[in-house]
């Protein structure tokens, strides 16, 4: 519980500089828990030396300002997080398109979890004969089956590309804004690109 | 037993489990593997689709397609495993729902893995 001023007190842009200031500590009470006259953030120790003169009346000064300012918090700044409150909040921060990527990215994989089981289903299908394999093949055949797959296809195509963008990332390549901007631009465009290659390519070789 | 150690001198050199490092090299490992058997598998699902019961037997019975097709199954059933793990240690917080999501997470890959494998194995060797 330290209560910190940056900066030298003769400096004229003192008033500018930010002051973190602790609650429930009155610094007229305990003068040595901030530092003055230094330009680093450690806890001070009572310096007698300082009490005398113009710092001494720049130090009342300061002390008036952070009581005022404990009376009337200032508001604080805030650590990256979606949302100011609870649900249906405004955001608080700008819409990235590499938010979209990274959020996209686990969306994409939980799809695939399930795509995972419906490829289970189909050997197990598979092993049990031609009645069930062909129950299978219709339920995926019909509408609601086609939608499914179709929505996979866009997951699956998604989550490789951004994958490999990943693993791209991993090596550590890519990271800065500018690039992670555009290869997000380029995983979407592979992403549709090839979902509605491989379903001309499947209505074209009678697979749909 | 009461320790004379202190805090600091027990926690000193303890540090993580020291398993991090193997769950997140397992994850990229596995998903390079899962880049070419992927795009094999969706080659493989577009045939399949065009084709009846028996064409898939046909299919499944080739050596290097019945391979592929359970090292697909078992690199995705482990990646998602993994990936779901992640998932659920990130956003629940909870000691008991934590644990029951990752033993729900572990049972259905496992149960759900074996049951592919051993289904295209079956067929692949020629039990249907």
């Amino acid at each position: 519980m330290v209560s910190l001023a940056f900066g030298d007190i003769n400096s004229p842009n003192t008033k500018d500089l930010p002051q973190m200031t602790c609650p429930g500590i009155d610094p007229a009470m305990s003068p040595w828990l901030h530092t003055e006259g230094i330009k680093s953030a450690f806890v001070d120790t009572p310096r007698p030396a300082l009490k005398s003169g113009a710092a001494s009346r720049i130090r009342i000064e300061r002390r008036k300002r952070m009581t005022d300012a404990s009376k009337t918090p200032r508001e604080r700044p805030v650590s990256p997080h979606l949302v100011t409150g609870g649900l249906g909040s405004p955001l608080l921060w700008r819409w990235h398109i590499t938010m979209w990527t990274s959020i996209l990215h686990r969306a994409s994989g939980v799809a695939l979890y399930v795509g995972v089981l419906i490829a289970a289903a189909w050997a197990i299908a598979l092993a049990q004969g031609p009645e069930s394999y062909a129950a299978f093949k219709a339920l995926l055949g019909s509408l609601p089956g086609k939608v499914v797959m179709f929505g996979l296809t866009a997951c699956v195509f998604y989550h490789l590309g951004n994958g490999i963008r990943h693993l791209v990332w991993d090596t550590g390549r890519g990271l800065d804004v500018k690039s992670a901007n555009a290869s997000a631009v380029l995983v979407f465009a592979f992403a549709v690109a090839a979902t509605l290659a491989i379903w001309g390519i499947a209505g074209m070789t009678g697979a749909l | 037993m009461v320790s004379y150690r202190t805090p600091l001198g027990r926690a000193r050199g303890l540090g993580s489990a020291k398993h991090g490092a193997t769950h997140w090299i397992a994850e990229r490992v596995s998903s390079i593997a899962l880049v070419p058997l992927v795009i094999w598998a969706i080659y493989g699902v577009l045939r399949l689709a065009s084709g009846d019961y028996g064409f898939a037997v046909h299919w499944i019975q080739d050596p290097l397609n019945a391979t592929l097709t359970v090292l697909t199954l078992a690199t995705s059933f482990w990646h998602m495993h993994s990936g779901m793990r992640v998932i659920v240690e990130d956003y629940i917080h909870k000691t008991l729902t934590k644990s029951g999501l990752l033993i729900i997470n572990l049972f259905v890959c496992g149960l759900a893995g074996a049951l592919a494998i051993f289904s295209v194995l079956k067929v692949a060797l020629g039990g249907a």
